[in-house]
């Protein structure tokens, strides 16, 4: 010390001095001595120094409000001043020589260690690393709140005795706590709220027990809450230098995964409108026997099942109404199966049964099952009628290692059933693989058929009508023939499901009823007297102005109304009734004949038949295969001659191919027939022909009228 | 009692000393420092007669005289005015303490909603003005004047004043912000002895200090820290854009003196035209300190906010070169080391919010104390100046305070002040 720099004492005060230097050197914090009077100081330790960054020596004589680096310093040595304050503790700053300031605890006091003399002791502790700790802690908090609250999971955190210690946002949300329970700390109302949200608050707090028991289990419960929520709670135990200090408890909102998870699970597995499983679930389950069977353990069958003629049904009495039946199908299907058989829907009237442990006589039961479920009369709306399915049949082992490969093969032979007549069933032919592979692309066909409109290679070939009684022709029936270049001989029964679908069939239709009107008017006027009959779609019938075409029609080629008969379909008279009413009357009133096509198979009642204006009856082609043997083919044709009588309507029966089926049809009172027996159907030229050999002839030609080949039934004939 | 008020009308010519009166038509509209006060002398009633007014509302439960029966009072309110003996004796029989901390907490209740009544509409003043102020410059410079004058003339007169924390600021932040600089400046200028005319230049100065940011793009008026060069001149243009307004405005010179200096530092480091203490007036001084005391407490960004306290400690320790020692010594003694609105820890533990300074103690304001058992309607509000031994330890950001102390102590997210005779609050001993 230089005792130079020190402020001139008398003896005794320099003796005092030198003790307090003595004291104040000794003590481990910044302390330095302040004259009352002066305020400036007179002594300080070398801790003081270099918390000051200045050599102890130099602070001395040093006014206090140099170093001052707070307002409250400022303040606090003016009251000194003014004798108003002697003493102060607080967290305040000091300014270093340099500038910087270091946070500090600092503590004044007055002391008088002699009489008349006054000191003020100000010491101060170095609060640095205290504020740094502070900071990184207050930053680490800050880090680990805003984790806390960016997180989608309700967070609690517990001591050891289940005391509170934190929580987040999302917690006190989805529990719904009332905010005042937070605010005010007032954990066992909170504990206690959440044990009253649980459905089973006894089970949840035996289980909140154990937990409390078991400070290192990790634990993860489904908790139910009357709210409807359902929470995950996951529990992990919070350890601090290795020994458990509390718990950790996240709650994940799982309400939604699990109801969405269901709806997924169900809407990926099932036909939403029948409820059956869909193609998917299918998928599974053949993949399964297939395995199966490839273990040589097992053998099933695949039945491919549609429905026929069911787009007619939605054509014609709409979508809501075809849904409601495919439901009631879905139904009958389901309790034709064995426990263990899964039926399933692959979409509009296509149905797939899956039949284990199946062999080819236990399919072909199955599908006689299902055929006659079928064959119950479904009622809908009023309405009674019966729908037919076409069954395809693959079996297993046999058919293929794959899904697609069995499903491949039972559509195929479904397919074959279909062009068998309907109404049955049909096992896998390994050539049937071959006719599908060729069948020619729908868009390829209607490309071709609007190509072959255009440039006129329809034709039209009349099958001869012939009346019982009289064995004279008296009408022919318009069916069109297509044969192309490229694709040769084209059925209607393929071409013409195309052409409705793309709505061609209007042109189509309507090329067809001009040309079977001037044929008829030829035939008119060369004194041919003859009624020629056109089959009408039900698109084409609906169209607006198609009376109107009709008659401009006859008119231009100079037909009498009478010469032309239109051949509808029943279905096309159910749909929108009234409008066909309207529709029947205005082509009756042209003097245009009007008959019911394929009669029996179609939904009218009788009493809408009454009020028809129709004058013949068809006698459905199906309907004569089983005549004269098949029970129930007999009764319904007998049943159908008898309606029409009632009703005074003519009969024709179509499909005639025996002279069996024709004394049989003649005997029950059938007026007409057209078929095989009599004439296939010819070209104008041939037809012609054909009459002019007529009353001789008839007997003689009939051999080559059977060996002739059958083409494939057409679905719809025109 | 006082809480719903009176309908008791009195004439003009009947008014006596002793009455307590309320005055009508908005506080701007008379030169009293409160719209309901007890007429104290001769010349108030005078003054009040002077105001054009033919009645006014008075209250006869408070008032120390009844009037002169049927000279000119209500025949309605004169039913009214004979059971006011009895319960004005009533309070003598209940205990008179819990009594007294009832009354002086409404008293407290009172003085705080009519400051910040005040408050708003001041601030809708200033909005007002600065919205016209582009279209009707004279129109806006004398709304000016006259927002300034009125509270120059409630500030008159040797009464001790009172900076009164308000719970809540209405108007908008910018008008929130020229309204707290004015009153703070004018309090300031008042204590550095400015007379009468200095201060109403001051106020007009203070008030429209930063209406050239009405020339600044939006993203501009507020300087941020990431700002570049460019932005941080167009921003510094606002005081050349203010000038320009305070000509147009007419204000006189010691007003737009004001506007143009008022980001002038004493240490030649300010802008725009980086002049020394010598050649800066003493308002544009005083209004330079408290603008950025005021900026210090409602940043742009509400998370950068400092506690009064800590604002003060920063212009204290950090930029007392910039600002004058005279004008930053009176502004310490006026806001205290703790200016209301701080939260502290006291020495005993306990958390509190300065509620007030005492005059020549500003290390002891007077503070209201989180104490769980007192419900937060009644907290205990403390005057350290007589609490021996209590004193403020550290001061707390509100972020570091507990939440439940938080929660009671609630200081307002944006700091805002008025002024009130101090008489009117007693805190209690």
């Amino acid at each position: 010390m230089k005792p130079d720099t020190r402020p001139p004492q008398p003896p005794a005060a320099a003796d005092t001095m030198h003790a307090m230097e003595a004291l104040i050197e000794a003590l481990p914090h910044a302390v330095w001595l302040v004259d009352a009077k002066a305020l400036s100081i007179v002594a300080a330790n070398r801790a003081a120094g270099s918390l000051l960054g200045v050599a102890a020596t130099d602070l001395i004589g040093k006014p206090v409000l140099e170093l001052a680096a707070t307002p409250e310093e400022l303040c606090f040595w003016g009251e000194v001043a003014d004798d108003t304050a002697d003493a102060i503790e607080t967290q305040t700053l000091v300014r270093r020589v340099d500038g910087t300031t270091v946070p500090v605890t600092r503590s004044v006091s007055r002391v008088e260690p002699a009489a008349g003399e006054a000191l003020y002791v100000v010491a101060l502790r170095d609060r640095s690393e205290q504020v740094q700790a502070q900071r990184e802690l207050e930053m680490t908090v800050a880090q680990l709140a805003a984790t806390l609250e960016s997180t989608a999971d309700g967070i609690l955190v517990t001591d050891l005795s289940g005391r509170i210690r934190n929580c987040n946002q999302r917690f006190a949300q989805m529990w719904a706590v009332p905010p005042e329970f937070l605010l005010q700390h007032d954990d066992d109302a909170l504990l206690d709220w959440m044990r009253r949200s649980v459905v089973d608050p006894a089970a949840y707090m035996r289980r909140l027990a154990a937990l409390e028991e078991a400070t290192m289990v990790q634990a993860s419960d489904v908790l139910q809450l009357h709210s409807g929520k359902v929470i995950e709670r996951v529990s992990l135990p919070q350890c601090s230098h290795g020994r458990p200090i509390g718990r950790v408890f996240s709650y994940r909102d799982i309400t939604e995964q699990i109801a969405a998870g269901e709806r997924i699970e169900t809407l990926s597995t099932t036909d939403p409108l029948t409820g059956l499983p869909n193609r998917r679930r299918l998928a599974e389950r053949v993949k399964s026997s297939l395995a199966q069977a490839q273990r040589g353990q097992a053998q099933f069958a695949l039945l491919f099942l549609n429905l026929d003629g069911f787009k007619h049904v939605n054509d014609t009495l709409g979508h809501a109404f075809g849904d409601r039946v495919l439901i009631e199908v879905a139904e009958r299907l389901r309790a034709c199966l064995r426990q263990g058989d899964t039926v399933a829907r692959l979409g509009s009237d296509e149905f797939v049964l899956l039949l284990n442990l199946a062999d080819s006589d236990g399919a072909e039961a199955s599908a006689c099952r299902v055929l006659e479920a079928l064959r119950q009369p479904f009622h809908q709306a009023g309405m009674s009628f019966t729908v037919t399915a076409s069954i395809g049949i693959a079996l297993v082992p046999g058919d293929g290692t794959t899904m697609d490969e069995v499903m491949g093969r039972a559509d195929a032979a479904m397919q074959e059933a279909k062009k068998a007549g309907r109404a049955g069933f049909r096992f896998h032919r390994p050539q049937a693989r071959s006719s599908v592979a060729e069948s020619r692309s729908r868009m390829q066909l209607d490309h071709a058929m609007r190509l072959a409109l255009a440039q006129n290679r329809f034709r039209l070939h009349y099958q001869p009508q012939v009346d019982m009684a009289s064995g004279g022709v008296v009408g022919a029936e318009a069916l069109i023939r297509w044969n192309d270049p490229e694709l040769g001989e084209v059925s209607p029964g393929e071409f013409i499901p195309v052409a409705e679908d793309s709505g061609f069939i209007i042109a189509i239709g309507d090329w067809v009823l001009h040309q079977a009107v001037a044929q008829a008017a030829d035939w008119h006027a060369r004194g041919l007297t003859l009624v020629v009959s056109v089959n009408v779609s039900a698109l084409q019938f609906q169209q607006p102005g198609f009376v109107e075409g009709v008659a401009e029609a006859l008119r231009q080629a100079g037909l009498p109304a009478a010469s032309l008969e239109l051949e509808l379909t029943e279905s096309m008279l159910v749909h929108d009734a009234a409008e066909a009413l309207a529709r029947l009357h205005a082509l009756a009133e042209l003097g245009v004949k009007l008959a019911i096509d394929d009669f029996g198979t179609g939904y009218s009642s009788l009493s809408y038949l009454k009020r028809l204006p129709v004058h013949r009856l068809k006698i459905d082609r199906s309907f004569v295969d089983g005549l004269p043997d098949d029970e129930s083919d007999v009764g319904l044709v007998h049943a159908i001659i008898n309606m029409g009588r009632a009703l005074h309507l003519q009969i024709i029966a179509e499909g005639v191919e025996t002279e069996a089926q024709r004394r049989f049809l003649k005997k029950a009172g059938c007026d007409q027939f057209q078929g095989f027996l009599f004439a296939k159907a010819l070209d104008a030229r041939t037809f012609e022909a054909r009459l002019k050999e007529l009353p001789v002839a008839r007997k003689r030609l009939r051999p080559s009228a059977v060996g002739s080949p059958r083409p494939a039934p057409p679905s719809r004939r025109h | 009692m006082c809480a719903t008020p009176t309908r008791e009308l009195i004439d003009v010519q009947d008014l006596r000393v002793g009455m307590v009166v309320h005055l009508d038509g908005g506080w701007m509209a008379h030169p009293f420092p409160l719209s309901r006060f007890k007429i104290a002398s001769a010349e108030q009633i005078t003054t009040i007669r002077s105001l054009g007014l033919k009645r006014v509302r008075w209250e006869p439960h408070a008032s120390d005289v009844i009037p002169v029966a049927g000279a000119g009072v209500d025949a309605g309110s004169a039913v009214r005015v004979q059971p006011v003996a009895t319960p004005a004796a009533a309070p003598t029989t209940e205990d008179p303490t819990r009594t007294s901390q009832r009354e002086r907490l409404a008293r407290q209740r009172e003085s705080l909603h009519l400051c910040e009544r005040q408050f708003a509409e001041a601030t809708t003043a200033c909005t007002e003005l600065t919205r016209i102020a582009g279209a009707q410059p004279l129109e806006a410079g004398s709304q000016a004047q006259a927002l300034s004058q009125s509270l120059v003339d409630k500030m008159l007169g040797d009464q001790e004043l009172c900076i009164q924390l308000l719970s809540s600021a209405a108007g908008s932040k910018a008008a929130a912000h020229a309204l707290n600089v004015t009153i703070l400046s004018l309090l300031l200028g008042r204590r550095l002895g400015l007379g009468a005319d200095e201060l109403l230049d001051l106020g007009v100065g203070a008030v429209l200090h930063d209406i050239g940011k009405a020339e600044l793009a939006e993203r501009v008026r507020q300087r941020e820290d990431h700002f570049i060069a460019a932005e941080v001149k167009e921003y510094e243009e606002h005081v050349a854009h203010g000038v320009v307004y305070a000509r147009r405005m007419g204000l006189a010179p010691g007003a737009a003196l004001v506007v143009a200096q008022h980001h002038e530092h004493c240490d030649g480091s300010g802008f725009p035209l980086r002049l020394g203490a010598d050649k800066l007036s003493l308002p544009a001084r005083i209004v330079a300190l408290v603008n950025r005391y005021d900026k210090l407490c409602n940043p742009n960004l509400v998370a950068k906010a400092l506690t009064p306290h800590e604002a003060l400690a920063q212009l204290f320790a950090g930029s007392a070169h910039q600002f004058d020692k005279a004008v930053m010594a009176s502004f310490i003694k006026m806001m205290g080391v703790y200016p209301p609105g701080s939260t502290v820890q006291l020495s005993d533990e306990r958390f509190a919010l300065v509620v007030n300074v005492n005059a020549g103690r500003p290390l002891k304001p007077t503070v209201l104390v989180h104490d769980a058992r007192v419900p937060r309607d009644e907290a205990l509000v403390l005057d350290l100046q007589v609490q021996s031994g209590l004193g403020i330890r550290r001061s707390v950001k509100p972020t570091q305070l507990p939440p439940p102390a938080l929660n009671y102590l609630a200081p307002a997210r944006r700091v805002a002040y008025f002024f009130e005779p101090a008489h009117e609050l007693e805190p209690a001993s």
